[in-house]
């Protein structure tokens, strides 16, 4: 081994950076570039492909890596410690899983079982992912436990399910027009709820979510989660009338033309719905990233660290039309593009990004959390990651 | 060994600090990402040109990872491309076929009874398959007929015959645990009974060879390797499954009429009658091709779906062989004729 002598500036344990400091609020930024994601993603294909898959836990750390270390704050980036044993054993398992399922019979006891064992899975795999990230050298953890998974996820949606055997019950012994009703409101009910398990989920997640021992705060409630949605449903049925309008101006204008004698469909018209049919088509599409956008802006906004909100400004319809734009251009590249396309939307998503104290105030929460989170948090050996 | 100066304020000492390499944990470099360097003693140093600090540990004896320096190296990412869509398609053409003909023999059929079940069942509570109009003296002697065949096989695969109706639909298929299902509008459709047992022979074939059970692994395979490539991009990997079908069953198809050829000469049965039905089933074509059922999921292999092509004296323009999951029908037509005139 050489001696060297260098000149590497670096700081220890808790540094002061220099940068960016005393601000009031604090911008997330993404320096993570399409280009050199590529690059990653492919050597990363390649050593997959040759170690028939065994590479891609090894690919999943460095994949997180480059996102977690090009993610900065306040002059600072974020750190992935996971194993990728532990990630390698969890897909094994899954892998099992879902070839368990695809067989007669087995499959529909592994598909309850599984369906069991969602709860149980999310809370592994949150210990997993906050235990092993960084910042500063001060680890997140997650302090929540499998029963609280249950009970956010499993628990209303029992109750559904309770309800729709009931109302089968009444349906069978006391009457069946009241029993088709009680059934009617169960099956409205069973899809309604989805929201609803949603925001318990991101309770649940939040509330025991820490950084070293600085807890995170979720102040909305499952209203907010439907207003989401409500305005997606909005957006639905305003394509769906603009669709029928298109559909009837086709029949229309060839019922037209031929009732005038005419054979064809006049050009300009053609032109116009070549172009709009098209336009309709993305517009569907982009309900995905309406969804995704507005939830981020109304979870990360009503989110707290020590008493100090989080921000999120993502701009909707720019996120819409980026989305249809990188999603078209993978399709077009044989999924070529697809690094590009997560990188693109990555920054847009991060960098929507803030946080509502000075980067003092950060550090001052993270000194006091590193001080009692020291150690106690490290992700045990027996960790697993299911996730895919 | 490396020599580190601090002169920040860190822990208030200014002396340089000598720590062993084997000391430190240093993440990867990415080109515009903060480097941490992790100490023994659990502190991190955050180092922001990336560069420098591997120039300055590989002069210490420590350079980068040979996967960092490949996804630095566009000559090696290049490469990786070509070698990946290189690898993947000769996996696909040669590896694939042989493992699930290997995987697909070598499991018991008993395994894949159960699927059958499974399969028919679902089709008729979807109305798909209907209860066949059949007399139960016409299925007798048909099943008469297709027993015989199976005792001319040495280590004939177990078959179960089973008689539906799906409209007038003129089909035959076999499924993966070996039932055949034979359809009403087949039986009216054949010039006489040695056609249906040329066409039980083309089942048997399917069954003997497994095809359904390779079919299955096979999109399983591919499936998996379109998800995981693709990500959540799920109609792009559809499609690569339906494309990556279109062959395998021509190939197949070929196989199992070599059986049907194979089965009826040494039975002495005239293949003749095999072409007329085709021959019949294909200037149907046009109207079976709306009732096409959704078995083709887990069944392979029906005789002869009218495919697209079967038809093309009606459409605007024919569809080339390689897009349709049937051989030229007329092809077939033609084998089995010449099949008949040879003693």
């Amino acid at each position: 081994m050489n001696d060297s002598t260098t000149a590497l500036q670096g700081s220890t344990g808790e540094p002061e950076r220099q940068s960016s400091v005393g601000n009031a609020t604090q911008g997330f930024e993404f320096t993570g570039s399409g280009s050199e994601y590529f690059r990653i993603w492919i050597v990363n294909v390649l050593l997959t492909i040759l170690t028939i898959g065994i590479y891609s836990a090894w690919a999943k750390v460095r994949r997180l890596r480059y996102f977690y270390n090009n993610t900065r704050f306040a002059g600072s980036s974020f750190d992935f410690h996971g194993s990728p044993i532990a990630i390698l054993k969890g897909r094994v398992i899954a892998v099992a899983l879902i070839a368990l399922i695809k067989v007669p019979y087995v499959g529909l006891a592994m598909l309850l079982i599984y369906f069991c064992a969602l709860p149980w899975l999310l809370y592994r795999s949150m210990r997993f992912h906050l235990a092993n990230t960084s910042y500063r050298n001060v680890r997140f953890a997650f302090v929540g436990d499998a029963g609280g998974a249950y009970k956010a996820f499993l628990l209303p949606l029992g109750v559904v399910l309770a309800a729709g055997a009931v109302s089968g019950v009444i349906a069978v012994l006391v009457s069946r027009e009241l029993g088709l009703v009680l059934g009617g409101i169960t099956l409205l009910a069973f899809y309604g709820i989805g929201p609803y398990l949603q925001y318990r989920m991101r309770r649940y997640v939040t509330d025991g979510a820490r950084a070293g021992t600085s807890a995170f705060g979720l102040h909305i409630g499952a209203g907010q989660y439907y207003a989401v949605y409500a305005v997606a449903l909005g957006f639905i049925i305003a394509l769906s009338v603009v669709g029928g309008l298109l559909f009837a101006l086709t029949v229309g204008t060839s019922i037209a033309t031929i009732a005038m004698g005419g054979a064809k469909l006049g050009t300009g018209m053609m032109i116009l719905l070549a172009v709009l049919v098209p336009i309709f088509y993305l517009a569907m599409l982009a309900i995905g990233p309406l969804i995704v956008a507005m939830l981020q802006n109304t979870v990360w906004s009503g989110t707290s660290l020590a008493d100090q909100r989080f921000h999120s400004a993502l701009a909707v319809p720019n996120y819409m039309l980026v989305w249809v734009g990188v999603t078209l251009l993978t399709v077009i590249t044989l999924g070529l593009y697809r690094p590009f396309a997560v990188v693109k939307l990555a920054k847009l998503r991060i960098e929507a990004m803030s946080w509502t104290g000075s980067a003092d105030d950060m550090i001052a929460v993270l000194r006091e959390g590193n001080q009692r989170a020291m150690g106690s948090e490290v992700a045990d050996l027996m960790d697993v990651d299911i996730s895919l | 060994m490396l020599w580190l100066k601090f002169d920040g304020d860190g822990d208030g000492n200014p002396e340089p600090r000598r720590i062993a390499l084997s000391d430190m944990k240093v993440s990867e470099r990415f080109s515009r990402a903060t480097r941490n360097v992790q100490l023994a003693d659990g502190s991190v140093l955050e180092i922001d040109d990336a560069k420098q600090l591997s120039r300055v540990m590989a002069a210490a004896g420590k350079p980068d990872a040979s996967v960092t320096r490949w996804q630095q190296s566009w000559r090696v990412v290049i490469a990786s491309l070509v070698i990946s869509i290189a690898v993947m398609a000769a996996a696909y053409v040669w590896l694939l076929p042989v493992a699930a003909g290997q995987i697909a023999h070598s499991v018991p059929q008993s395994w894949t009874q159960a699927l059958d079940t499974v399969v028919i069942g679902q089709l008729k509570a979807q109305d798909s398959l209907q209860s066949t109009a059949l007399s139960a003296e016409e299925q007798e002697r048909l099943s008469a007929r297709f027993d015989a065949v199976v005792a001319s096989v040495p280590n004939a695969p177990k078959v179960k015959v089973y008689f539906f109706k799906m409209g007038s639909l003129p089909n035959a298929f076999a499924l993966p645990g070996g039932s055949i299902v034979f359809l009403d509008g087949l039986v009216k459709l054949a010039p006489d009974d040695d056609a249906l047992v040329g066409v039980f022979a083309h089942e048997l074939g399917h069954v003997q060879h497994r095809h359904g059970l390779q079919i299955l692994l096979r999109s399983a395979a591919i499936s998996g390797v379109a998800a995981w490539y693709f990500g959540d991009f799920t109609t792009l990997a559809n499609l690569a499954i339906v494309a990556s079908q279109l062959k395998y069953s021509r190939n197949f198809e070929t196989e199992a009429d070599d059986t049907a050829i194979e089965l009826m000469t040494i039975n002495k049965l005239d293949t003749k009658s095999l072409a007329t039905l085709f021959r019949r089933m294909r200037d149907y074509g046009g109207h079976a091709l709306d009732a096409e059922p959704e078995k083709k999921r887990d069944s392979t292999a029906d005789v002869t779906t009218p495919s697209p092509h079967d038809h093309k004296a009606k459409g605007p323009f024919s569809i080339p062989e390689f897009l349709s999951t049937h051989p030229d029908i007329d092809r077939r037509i033609e084998r089995f004729s010449a099949a008949s005139k040879k003693p």
